[in-house]
This record gives structure tokens, sequence and C-alpha cells, in this order.
């Protein structure tokens, strides 16, 4: 019983916390085609920005998040003016695209590690305490990051849905063409989807390292988390990145359980390959038929 | 195509034939490692190409290949304690299997979902060598893993060249293996594009369905192109371990993957010549960053973006657009 | 002409559908030896569909296809093109990082049979067919050109020639003559009847162009929300109202009854 109820709570801590890292991914995906690989570099910045604006600057431990989340925006803008801006719409796109943002993810952590240093930090963005209910016993910094993760997705979820950012977006992920026929400000939407990924990826880095660790590389896992979750959803829909995030948390959880700690990722990949077999496109991804 | 067939295989000639006097340079020995190594991922990015570049398929765990060869080497080495040669054509073998997972894998994937598949599992072969702490080997008070773990193999042989040539002209044996691997690989991949094959490749990049309506059966063709590439990078792999005398998990490192990405995408994708232009590129950034080690990363990075940004068929492709620009028949009108 | 006691092509109750939409709803038709049938509807009517699902591209949801008496539904594209079934596309489908004489090459070499074992070099045969396609599309000054740079009439020209390198019994064109002038439309044409008289190769064509058409097909399916609307002579479209008032338009009925008149013409005085 116990160890049911602890791999129910690790799987949906862990649920929370990679639907709140990759629908940032599957925002960006389902939009303009891209595919960030820059995405650990904005959860780096992320949690950088929080340690910054807690322990840098004094302020109390709940700025930590907005420090993330500006940290994100400044990666969004450095993102879209050094490399979306120039060669979206152009001839290959989707693949000059992935290479640009490995490269930038590379400087970034060059940058970190030489400019502030490798060594490990705390984030600070925590609370101390458990709720213990009889056999039940979740952290309260679980319950916060939980908390958080959703209220993230849910605003994401209003953004794209309700707002006319939202209706913008939508229809450049529909048809560019006939987005830009229609005076929709393409590059303008696109700014502005780059900056919103970046906030996302750049708060959830903060809700990421909270329970592990701050040093430059901590975005790689995460990343390559994210892009497994995205995949087995089907790139580019959030509600599939939100059941992927869950289901996948809940087998790596249980492996990790069960046959150790470091057969957990491998065995998610063998599963999620397997799936890939029969979908190609993802759970819940758009099946596109090209003849070109 | 026949006599770009012939001109290419000339300028392998030459090309060989120009590296193969270099040592007669009175070369220092760090600088004739570090040749013997560029000249080696040349080899690598070579075969690379022909997966990424000329068929399309947007593979970036071919890294996976290689540490899977040059473990076989290493590990035959260590625990058989035979001679290294013996275990290339397992390194190879290893390869092809490795390559063969990655086909499997990846048969009904396209795009960026090939990207995110190959880097999975290059990274999870990456997980499972960092995380293999368990202790195989006791030696007195150490503990030794079955893989060497984070810190990889060593001590496990060579190629015997300083039982052949003499400690101090060691090296020039490895050079001379790892140019023959070089030599090996570019033929391949010039044999290959030149052929029905590479045609094959060519046309499932261009036009998927075209291809397949034209009479190519595209997994076929996806599985021998992994194939072919999976044996000389393994094979590769092998001779990178036994020259260079350590294997590590660090052959799969983003880093090194971005190192040899930058070297093919730089180069020019798809063409024969782009792996070799780009290794040298890159090889005289990493020379000229030496002193700022902290900042190599950063320079590849900065380099290829500025090619992806600028020039995104690379050099040699951006060489080959102004050829054919130049000796097209111009539209009238 | 004589017919063979089976028709080249049967198909009977083909289905496409996607989710509740049905591109393809229980369509049956034939198509025998040496014979034109010209397929015509309105735009999202189902045609390019259907040849999806004649050449492999896309499997049926339900249905049989059968070529020459034997059940091909449900196989590969490339399976189906060593069958001798041969196709264009709507959009130009060419391998744009070659030369034409490449282009040609490749898909005679792997268009004309399965290669379990692919040679490194091009075999004779293939080398021979590609040179006659050269000859008989009228591209031979563009051997080296790159595909990718070429004009429109000679992309489409290549197109078409690498369809029929492989010498294939039945040829499924996509509106092959869209957006052509007049000039360039008989170019195609000539090709095209080079290919029905001399080769003997079935042909069935998608197009909207309804003179060119009614002037080369024998018989014209017209299509509607992926069911069959009308099929009969090339003269008789303009005679059924339901064809007229869903997709020809008045003029388009006065349009193909010139254009059987005047193969009538030509047949009759040839």
């Amino acid at each position: 019983m116990e160890l049911l109820t602890g791999i129910l709570t690790s799987t949906i801590a862990l649920g929370a916390i990679y639907a709140a890292s990759s629908v940032s991914l599957a925002l960006l995906w389902g939009s303009i085609s891209m595919l960030n690989l820059a995405h650990g570099a904005m959860i780096v910045i992320g949690a950088y920005g929080s340690v910054a604006l807690v322990t840098g600057l004094g302020l109390p431990w709940w700025t930590g998040l907005l420090g993330g989340m500006i940290a994100g925006a400044a990666g969004g803008l450095l993102l879209y003016v050094s490399q979306v801006r120039w060669i979206f719409g152009k001839a290959n796109f989707d693949l000059r695209i992935i290479i640009l943002t490995m490269a930038f993810s590379t400087i970034v952590v060059d940058l970190i590690n030489n400019l502030i240093g490798a060594k490990i930090l705390r984030q600070p963005f925590q609370v101390e305490g458990r709720f213990d209910l009889g056999a039940l016993s979740i952290g309260h910094q679980t319950l916060l990051v939980v908390c958080c993760s959703a209220l993230m997705v849910l605003l994401l979820q209003l953004v794209v849905h309700k707002t006319n950012l939202g209706r913008l977006i939508r229809a450049v992920s529909q048809d560019i063409t006939a987005a830009r026929l229609n005076g929709v400000p393409v590059q303008a939407v696109i700014f502005q989807v780059t900056v919103l990924a970046g906030i996302i990826s750049g708060a959830s880095g903060v809700l990421l390292t909270s329970s592990t660790t701050v040093y430059p590389g901590a975005g790689f896992d995460p990343l390559l988390k994210a892009l497994i979750v995205c995949v087995l959803g089907g790139l580019g829909s959030i509600p599939g990145a939100l059941a992927a995030s869950f289901a996948l948390a809940g087998l790596e959880t249980t492996v990790q359980y069960t046959l150790g700690v470091k057969w957990g990722f491998p065995v998610s990949l063998l599963v999620v390959v397997l799936v890939l077999v029969y979908r190609p496109t993802g759970l819940f991804g758009r099946q596109e038929l090209e003849r070109n | 195509m026949r006599s770009m067939k012939s001109r290419d295989l000339l300028i392998l000639l030459l090309f060989v034939g120009v590296l193969s006097l270099l040592p007669a340079l009175g070369l220092s020995r760090y600088v004739l490692g570090q040749i013997t190594l560029f000249i080696l991922w040349a080899a690598v990015v070579s075969q690379w190409n022909l997966v990424f570049g000329v068929a399309g398929i947007l593979s970036i765990g071919h890294m996976a290949l290689f540490a899977v060869g040059g473990y076989a080497t290493a590990l035959m080495g260590l625990y058989f304690g035979m001679s290294l040669w013996w275990t290339l054509p397992v390194a190879a073998l290893a390869g092809l299997l490795m390559s063969l997972v990655m086909a499997f894998a990846t048969f009904r994937l396209r795009g960026a979902y090939v990207v995110v598949v190959t880097l999975a599992i290059a990274m999870t072969v990456y997980q499972l060598l960092v995380t293999d702490v368990a202790c195989f080997r006791q030696t007195q008070s150490v503990c030794y893993s079955f893989s060497g773990g984070a810190r990889g193999l060593s001590r496990f042989g060579d190629f015997g060249f300083r039982e052949l040539l003499g400690y101090s002209s060691a090296p020039l044996g490895n050079f001379y293996l790892s140019l023959i691997m070089l030599a090996l690989s570019i033929l391949v991949a010039i044999m290959v594009v030149y052929s029905p094959y590479g045609q094959a490749f060519k046309a499932m990049r261009d036009n998927e369905v075209c291809a397949a309506s034209r009479g190519i059966e595209i997994r076929k063709y996806q599985a021998i192109v992994f194939a072919v590439s999976g044996v000389f990078t393994g094979l590769s792999g092998g001779v990178y371990a036994g020259v260079i005398g350590t294997f590590g998990p660090q052959v799969l490192e983003l880093s090194t993957l971005l190192f040899l990405l930058s070297m093919m995408v730089v180069g020019g994708r798809g063409t024969i010549w782009g792996p070799v232009v780009g290794t040298i590129v890159l090889a005289l950034i990493d020379e000229g960053f030496r002193d700022l080690a902290a900042w190599r990363n950063t320079a590849y990075a900065a380099v290829l973006s500025i090619i992806l940004l600028t020039l995104p068929e690379g050099l040699m492709g951006g060489f080959a657009s102004l050829r054919k620009w130049a000796l097209s028949p111009r539209k009238e009108g | 002409m004589t017919h063979s006691p089976q028709h080249l092509l049967e198909v009977r109750g083909l289905t496409k559908a996607y989710g509740a939409m049905k591109a393809t709803n229980d369509l049956s038709f034939h198509v025998d030896r040496g014979e034109v049938l010209g397929i015509g509807g309105p735009n999202g009517a189902g045609k390019t569909t259907l040849f999806d699902l004649l050449s492999g591209v896309t499997p049926p949801t339900a249905g049989r296809i059968l070529f020459e008496g034997a059940d091909i539904t449900g196989l590969g594209a490339s399976a189906i093109c060593h069958l001798g079934i041969s196709r264009t596309f709507q959009l130009n489908a060419v391998f744009n990082s070659q030369t034409v004489a490449d282009n040609l090459k490749t898909c005679a070499y792997f268009g004309s049979e399965k290669r379990l074992v692919p040679g490194l070099n091009y075999d004779r045969r293939s080398e021979i067919r590609a040179a006659e396609v050269l000859d008989l599309t009228g591209l031979t000054d563009y051997a080296d050109v790159m595909a990718g740079a070429l004009p429109v009439l000679q992309l489409k020209l290549l197109m078409i020639g690498c369809a029929i390198v492989s010498h294939p019994k039945l040829l499924l064109l996509d509106e092959p003559v869209g957006g052509l002038n007049p000039a360039e439309i008989e170019t195609c044409a000539a090709v095209f009847r080079q290919l029905r008289d001399f080769h003997g190769t079935t042909i069935v064509v998608i197009e909207h162009v309804m003179s060119f058409m009614t002037a080369f097909a024998d018989r014209i399916m017209i299509l509607h929300h992926g069911a069959k609307l009308h099929e009969g002579a090339a003269g008789s479209l303009a005679d059924n109202p339901e064809v007229v008032d869903v997709f020809l338009g008045v003029s388009g009925a006065a349009d193909s009854r010139k254009g059987a008149q005047a193969e009538e013409v030509g047949n009759a005085t040839s």
C-alpha cells in the first residue's frame, strides 16, 4: 500500500513538472513548427534568474518564480532577435532552427560556466515542511510545485483560447499564408510566442530545480524529458503533452521503484519508441500527408 | 555523373597522398596527434553525412554508433587481452547493430521526431554508461565497473605500433592507420553517392512520396544507409579507441555532438567534401581557441550559427551553388 | 480495339474515410486496356485522393482494387509501381537536387523492376529507356540541367517522363496541363497521344481543362463528394444537367461539346 501511494504521489509530482516543462515546447512546435532545443537553456536561465532575484537582491523567496519568468522572457527575446526572426519562412526553417537552438544552448551554458561559475547553487524558491495524512506524506514543496505547474498550464490554455494573442497564434499555426493575407502581423506574433515560450520555460526551470540544484548543465536532462514527452503526446499538441507527461511520469516512477533508478529513462524511451511505431506522430499529433 | 565520380576519386587520391606526406614535415608529437584525431573525426562525419545529408534522415544520434564501436574494441582488449586488430571487425559489427536499432526505431518517423528519438537513444547509451558504478572487478581497494562508468576505459591495449616501429615512431603508425580509415570512409561515401544507392537516398531526401511512387522501397534504403554508415562509423570508433588509448562516455556528450555536427553543417551537408572541409575549419578553430579553452564551445556554436544564418548549404554547398549558377543556361525574359 | 476479357483496372466499393468525412465514397468503376479515362469534378471531389488510393500512397478504409485481375488493395507505393502503375502529381514532383538525366535514369532503374540488390552502376536497359524518354519528352537539351532549375513546362515534362520511363501499363495523370498556355498544353498532349497510340499505355487523367480532357479521353467520370456523379462518353457530359449544374457551368458545357467534336473530326480525317 505504501508503495502504491509512494508511486502515486511521485507520479503526480513528476507529471506536474514534466507538464510544466513540456508545454512551452508544444506551444512553439504547434504554432511555428519550431523544435526549440534551447528550451534547456531557458530552463537554466530561469533557474539562475530566480537565484539572482532572491539570493542576489535579497527579495522574498516567492519572487523567485517571477525572476525565472523575467529571465525566461529575456531568453526568448534573445532567441527571437538572434535566430528566429532571420530565418522564419525561409527554406529548411525546421532543420535550421533545430541546429541553431542547439548552438544557442551551448553558448548560454558556456556563458554561465564562465561568467557565473559552475558552483552548484540552491534554488531559493522553496518552502519547508510536510503534510502527513496517515500513510500519505507529501512535502509542502511538492504541493507548491504541482499547484504552480497547474496554474501555469491553465494560464497558457487561457491565453491560447481566450485572448486575442491566442487567436492570432492559432491563425498562424493553421495557415500562415492565410493569416498574412488577413492582416495578421506574423513577425510580431512569432515574437510574442517566442517570448511567451521563454517565460514558461524559465518558470518551469525554477520549479524543476527547486527539488534538485542549480548548475549550468541543469537544463539538459529536463530538455530531453520534455522532448520525449512532447513526441509521445504528439508534437504541437498541448493536451497531448499533458497526457503524455503523466503517463510517462507514472511509467518512469514505477520502473524506478521496481527495477532501479537508472532504468527509468531507458524503459520510458523504449515504450515511447514502440508507441511511435504504431502512431508515428504521437498519441495526439497532427497526421499530415506531405506530397512534396 | 561518371566523370564527377572519377573527379572525386582523383581528388581523394591526391588528398590522401598529400596527407601521407605530412609527417615528413617533422611535426611535433602534439601536432601529429591532433591531425590524427581530426582525421578520425572527418571519417565519422563523412559517414554521418550519408545519413543526415545525402539521405536526409535527421539522425543526431550518430555518436552512439561511434561509441559502441569504440567500447567494443576497448572492452574486448581489456577483458580478453587480444590484439586490437582482431577487435576491429567486432567494432564494425557493433556499429552495424546499433545503426539497425536506430533504423527500426525511426522507420515510420520523420523530421523532428527522428531528431528527438535518435538524440534520446544516444543519450540513453550515455546515461547507462555513466550510471554504471556497480563493481565488476576488484583489485585490492579499487573497484572497477564493467564499462568504466564516467571515467571510461584505458589500458586496454593498442595496435602494436610501439613494438613494430619503436617508441618514437609509434604515433606514425596511428597516423597512417587513421588515414587509411579516412580514405576508406570517403571512398565508401563516393561509391555510394554515385551509385543507384546514392540516387535512391537523394530521391528519398528530395521527395519521399515521389520516390516511393517511382519504385524506391523507402524502408529498405533507410536501413541500408543506416547500416553502411553504422559499419564504418563503428569501425572508426574502434580505430579511435586503439589510437587514442582511452575511450569514455565523453564521445556522447552534447559538446562532442555539436562539434561534429558543426563540421558537417559548416562544410556542407549532402556534399562529398563538405565533411572534410568542415573538419578542417573546426580543427583550425579548435587550435585557435587552445588558450581560451573555456570559450571553445561558444566558438564552434558561433561559427555554426553564422553559417546557418547566412550560408545554410555550408561552404561546399555554397561553392557548388555558385558553380551551378555560373554554368546553368540563363532563362530569357 | 480489342479488350482482354478482364478489365485492366477494376475498383469495387472503394472508400477512404477521415473520421466522419468520406474523401472517397463507395466508388466503383473500371478501366479497360488501351483506353483513356478522364476524371473531372469540382475541387474537393476526391480526385487526387482516388489517385493516392490507386497508387498506394494511402491505404483505403474499405473496398478493393484489382489490377490485371489481381487484388492490389493495400499494397505500398513502390510495390504498385513495380506492378506497372505510374502516376504524376498535382504539385510538381521531381528530384530537385539531381539533373534531368539522372532523374530519368533513377526512375528507370528503380521503377522497372524490384531491385533486390542494386548494383553500383545503372544497367544498360535503364540508360536506354532514359534516353528514349528524354527524346520523347523533348528534354534532350536539358539533360544536364538541375531539375530544380527547370522552367514550368520542362518540369512537367520531366515529371511525366519519370512516370513513363518504367514502361507502365497504367498511367495516372493528375492535372497534367494545369497552369499551361495552349501551346504548352499541345506539347504535353502530343506526348500523351504518342503514349496512347504507339505504346498502348492505358491512361487515367484528372483535369479541369475541359477542352483538353474531352478531346483526349474516351470516357469521362465526374466525381462529387467522393462519389460518382456521371460516367459516360466524352461528349455526353454537357447532356447531364446535374454535371452542368455542379461542375461545368453553361460556358464549360459549350467547351466540352467543342472538345468532343474536335476529337471526332480528328478521328474522321486521320
